[in-house]
């Protein structure tokens, strides 16, 4: 049995080794709704996109098109304290602002050790007014990290 | 599911699957009658305890855990194993604490393929496993530049969990009644859990977001001396 106690004491250190993992976070933790949007209404300015921005009441600052957005998309993260979440769409170009209310239903959910734990939304429901939102179309309602949500707006 | 795991997993299969087959070789030979097929005697039971639970003090230090077993001798052929034990984790991150507390149990069987020295063990094993813990987690923050870190708590939750475990192993007796022995394992999830919070750590059976996990066991055994055969 000598070759077996080799074998014994020789794969144990192998496999306290193969014990050993990494403590990075290597996957994509961003939960992300898609907006996509485009002016068929003659009345609403051209530039109306590229001058956009976007803020909920909660925030201390505003997201700009010109800085985060992308053929003519945005990408927007919902409140992950609350159920529902407020978008103010607005632009220097136009008098009138136009509001989303995002109502949606939350899951906490453990990615890995590593990663911590994301929130994954379903959104049940959009309420907008219609000062320069001509119709709104909630493609997508499940937003997770690994298929973002998609709404697309039409001025 | 990287590649890298994939093809140690594949490996693992094939090399369990090769075992396996070996083992039905030469039962095989014995049912064509060849050798005279001794009955199976109760040569007495070893007690055991994972020692390889004491490395969570390096590496896995948020787990405290402990297991043993129960191995009743078939013939130094067959042996029925009973394994069980208890998990505590603790685990405290920058954006999370996470907290389990829980016990699993093993019932299943060993098949020893060694024939030269029958009082050592080398061979595959089976396992049906449970596990029943509870687990919570505080201070999770999401992190966002807009939304700001606000943290919430996660209610403790009841979870069960059933896995298959196959393993290969050898133990081999070191002095008298004392076996030392590892095991390859193989753990397949076959139910429970929470799809939306996943455990960090399932006792017994490890990181609960995996379908499939790989692990070792090593063990230090006694053999109540009964009725052994040498």
């Amino acid at each position: 049995m000598k070759n077996t106690k080799f074998i014994l004491f020789s794969l144990l250190f192998l496999l306290v080794l193969f014990a050993c993992t990494d403590d990075q976070c290597h996957l994509d933790t961003e939960t992300l709704l898609k907006v996509e949007m485009s002016v068929n209404d003659p009345s609403t300015p051209g530039k109306y996109i590229d001058s956009l921005a976007v803020y909920a009441p909660e925030w201390t600052d505003s997201l700009f098109y010109k800085n985060e957005g992308e053929g003519k998309s945005l990408w927007l993260m919902l409140s992950p304290q609350q159920d529902t979440t407020t978008f103010i769409f607005t632009s220097n170009l136009v008098e009138q602002n136009d509001t989303l209310n995002f109502i949606y239903q939350r899951k906490q959910t453990l990615l890995s050790a590593e990663c911590g734990f994301v929130t994954h939304y379903t959104i049940d429901t959009i309420l907008h007014t219609k000062n320069y939102i001509d119709s709104l179309f909630l493609e997508k309602n499940s937003i997770t990290t690994d298929e973002q949500g998609l709404v697309k707006i039409y001025f | 599911m990287n590649k890298g795991l994939l093809k140690y997993i594949s490996s693992s299969l094939l090399f369990l699957l090769i075992s396996i087959a070996a083992g039905a070789q030469n039962l095989n030979q014995d049912e064509l009658g060849k050798e005279e097929k001794e009955p199976l005697t109760f040569y007495g039971f070893k007690g055991g305890l994972n020692i390889g639970r004491f490395s969570d003090f390096i590496f896995k230090p948020e787990r405290f855990s402990l297991e043993g077993s129960v191995d009743l001798n078939f013939g130094n052929k067959y042996f029925a194993v009973a394994e069980g034990g208890y998990s505590k984790t603790n685990l405290e991150k920058d954006t999370y604490q996470y907290l389990s507390n829980g016990y699993f149990i093993k019932l299943g069987i060993d098949y020893n393929m060694l024939k030269k020295y029958p009082t050592d063990f080398l061979g595959v094993g089976v396992r049906l496993a449970g596990s029943s813990f509870t687990q919570d987690a505080n201070n999770v923050i999401i992190a966002d530049e807009h939304w700001g870190n606000v943290p919430v708590n996660i209610a403790a939750q009841q979870v069960n969990t059933f896995w298959l475990e196959g393993s290969f192993g050898l133990k081999a007796e070191i002095f008298d009644n004392i076996y030392l022995g590892w095991s390859a394992l193989l753990k397949i999830k076959l139910s429970g859990g929470n799809p939306d919070f996943q455990p960090y750590d399932i006792p017994g059976y490890g990181n609960g977001i995996n379908t499939i996990n790989l692990g070792a066991n090593y063990y230090i055994y006694y053999q109540i001396p009964y009725n052994r055969k040498q």
